[in-house]
């Protein structure tokens, strides 16, 4: 069970969390394109997820499903570990067209005409959900905002699991459209093993004067040179993707 | 107090159909009244359930004007008005813009219920409408609070989730006070027409006091309810060095997911099990410690048979002699604030040493074979209460509470 000192000094320090990037995938792209990655999700998918399942998946969902599996693939964790693998989703408000229509339809045709799929598909809940039901993961699944602007909750919500709960690894989804473009990121993080290879320092307290994490900015860090420093609404996180060491971040 | 890293809960602030504060909420429990009633806000006369456990106009909190308070949405009228309260039942009103306050609020789908009330009210299809801020970013700007947040959901299971991260959060130090519930408030044409197409709700519209009928043979499905409850957490250095009042610890959590369905729960309750006993585990007790559980007991066909035997899984003959209720059959179902208002009911218990009761469970199923507390709240002294509380998405969770 939980103790908060051999926590801390895993971390090499009670004021900084490290962790390390086991996986990184990044996808975006335009309306065209996601009716191919549909057909993808149902020949990868088609022994976990039913027909009826995959044909009510919101287009974010499509995504995530995608980058979790091969997030899965990359990370390197055992069936077991898998299994109690924990799971944040960030979707930014999800359904916007199909809840319009299930409103059109149901002002137009009562109350019969709500499409029972609505719920279970588009609430903040669901990606995790659906995200845990497809790839098969035990653990605790939490969606987080729901609006722009709610990726550092999704940051203190994984941290606290897999530094709280002791967790083999947190996976952190990511995903939301900006203009036509529909985009994605998955991240999976492991308790740092080695005081060497901390990829992600998370500092509470220490907000400073760092631009705010969006999905935006962290796929534009991954794209380039996979090293940032944001802030989180009272907390800093540094990431470097191809550095050994933190030790001047954030 | 226990270990170096126990968390207490130091105040409650609450708003349901059946009361706005503990003590409202606490005693119409035990005294087993029903908050469901006919919905009579819209039109529900094609709704296969017409039925539901709704608010009231929620009260004004003191610190803000009546007028601009009215023109915020219900569910941010709520959720403003159990955050003040908690925080001026703790005796931490005064320090509320320290950044070392964390909130932590189980919600659902606040941007589907803003393109509802704008599709309604102005005609708004969502395409046109723009994204308001998020509730947790109002209550925080109104209330003057600065800390760390999070609005997050496990569907039902959020209140639950919420309480286990503000824990996470203040044992690893990251806050020295923390706020977490949830705020529900989903009785709108489209939510009620939606889990009525289905099938998950009862259709006992003629009798709407009894419609909600957990582990009783003539259940068929549950009755939506609306409100919410949120609660202060510290840690017991910091409790006891402000001499705060405790309700109880917050002494274990246990988190699943069962990765079978988007609706149904699993018929083989491994994982709400694993739950069950990781919040045990979790809090170091055993489960012949366990004096009262309040179960998740939707009133569905299936869900209650599937947690009877996760209790009877857990406790094995123990589930012959622990009391167990749900509350759901007076508050109805708060989706997203049901563990929330669960956890009271525990705290409830705990206070005034009597079990709640499960009304109208005239007949209880075979298939949910427990130690009922039928109809009537029990007296009886509780040290340890559970919480069970399970969501669409497959969550699982229970928290544990302990007397102080």
């Amino acid at each position: 069970m939980f103790d908060p000192a051999t926590d801390a000094a895993e971390s090499g320090s009670g004021s900084h969390f490290d962790c390390t990037l086991a996986a990184v995938q990044s996808l975006a792209v335009g309306p065209a394109e996601l009716i191919g990655l549909r057909g993808r999700v149902s020949a990868q998918f088609a022994g976990q997820l039913s027909v009826g399942v995959i044909k009510q998946l919101e287009e974010q969902s499509v995504l995530a499903l995608l980058t979790l599996k091969q997030a899965i693939e990359q990370s390197g964790l055992t069936v077991e570990e898998l299994d109690r693998c924990g799971l944040i989703a960030c979707a930014r408000t999800p359904g916007r067209k199909r809840i319009g229509d299930s409103l059109v339809k149901f002002r137009d045709s009562g109350a019969w005409s709500m499409s029972p799929h609505v719920i279970p598909y588009l609430s903040l809940h669901s990606l995790p959900g659906l995200l845990s039901q497809g790839l098969r993961l035990h653990g605790p699944n939490i969606g987080v905002g729901g609006l722009p602007g709610s990726e550092s909750e999704a940051v203190w919500a994984a941290m606290a699991l897999l530094h709280g709960d002791q967790l083999p690894g947190v996976f952190v989804v990511l995903t939301g459209w900006n203009e036509d473009v529909c985009q994605c990121v998955t991240l999976c993080l492991q308790r740092v093993a080695s005081a060497d290879i901390p990829k992600m320092r998370f500092r509470p307290g220490h907000g400073g004067d760092a631009r705010p994490l969006t999905l935006e900015s962290l796929r534009a860090a991954i794209e380039s040179d996979g090293s940032g420093n944001w802030e989180l609404g009272g907390a800093s996180l540094a990431m470097r993707l191809h550095e050994a060491r933190l030790e001047a971040a954030a | 107090m226990r270990s170096p890293s126990a968390v207490y809960i130091t105040g409650i602030g609450a708003g349901t159909p059946l009361g706005w504060n503990f003590a409202d909420v606490a005693r119409n429990l035990l005294e087993g009244k029903s908050g469901v009633r006919k919905v009579d806000t819209f039109d529900v006369s094609h709704h296969p359930s017409q039925i539901a456990a709704m608010m009231d106009a929620v009260p004004c909190p003191a610190t803000l004007d009546e007028t601009q308070f009215r023109k915020f949405s219900r569910l941010e009228q709520l959720s403003l008005w159990c955050v003040e309260q908690a925080l001026r039942d703790a005796g931490l009103w005064d320090k509320r813009s320290s950044p070392r306050i964390g909130l932590v609020l189980g919600t659902a789908s606040e941007w589907g219920w803003h393109w509802e009330d704008e599709f309604w009210d102005k005609g708004r299809h969502p395409d046109a409408v723009a994204d308001k801020p998020a509730i947790i970013e109002t209550v925080q700007r109104e209330l003057g609070m600065t800390g760390p947040r999070l609005t997050m959901s496990s569907a039902c299971a959020s209140g639950n989730f919420a309480l286990a991260q503000a824990r996470r959060w203040l044992q690893l130090g990251w806050v020295d006070v923390c706020l977490a519930g949830g705020c529900d408030a989903s009785v709108t044409p489209l939510t009620l027409a939606g889990f009525g197409n289905l099938r998950a709700l009862s259709r006992q519209n003629a009798t709407p006091t009894t419609a909600s009928r957990p582990f009783d043979k003539a259940r068929d499905g549950f009755v939506l309810g609306e409100g919410g409850t949120v609660f202060v957490l510290e840690r017991e250095e910091s409790a006891a060095k402000r001499s705060a009042m405790l309700y109880g610890e917050l002494a274990g959590c246990g988190l699943t997911s069962d990765a079978f369905h988007p609706v149904i729960p699993s018929p083989e309750p491994a994982q709400s099990i694993a739950a069950i006993r990781t919040a045990l585990a979790d809090a170091r007790i055993d489960p012949a410690d366990v004096d009262y559980v309040n179960a998740h007991g939707t009133s569905t066909p299936v869900g209650d048979v599937g947690e009877a035997r996760a209790l009877r899984a857990v406790f094995g003959g123990l589930a012959n002699c622990i009391p167990v209720s749900s509350t759901k059959s007076m508050t109805g179902h708060l989706l997203t604030a049901a563990a929330a208002v669960e956890a009271l009911a525990c705290l409830a218990s705990i206070r005034f040493g009597a079990l709640p009761p499960t009304i109208n469970l005239d007949e209880p199923d075979a298939e949910c074979d427990l130690r009922h507390v039928a109809k009537q709240a029990i007296e009886q002294p509780v040290r340890i209460a559970i919480s069970n509380s399970f969501g669409f998405g497959g969550s699982n969770s229970c928290a544990v509470f302990r007397a102080a």
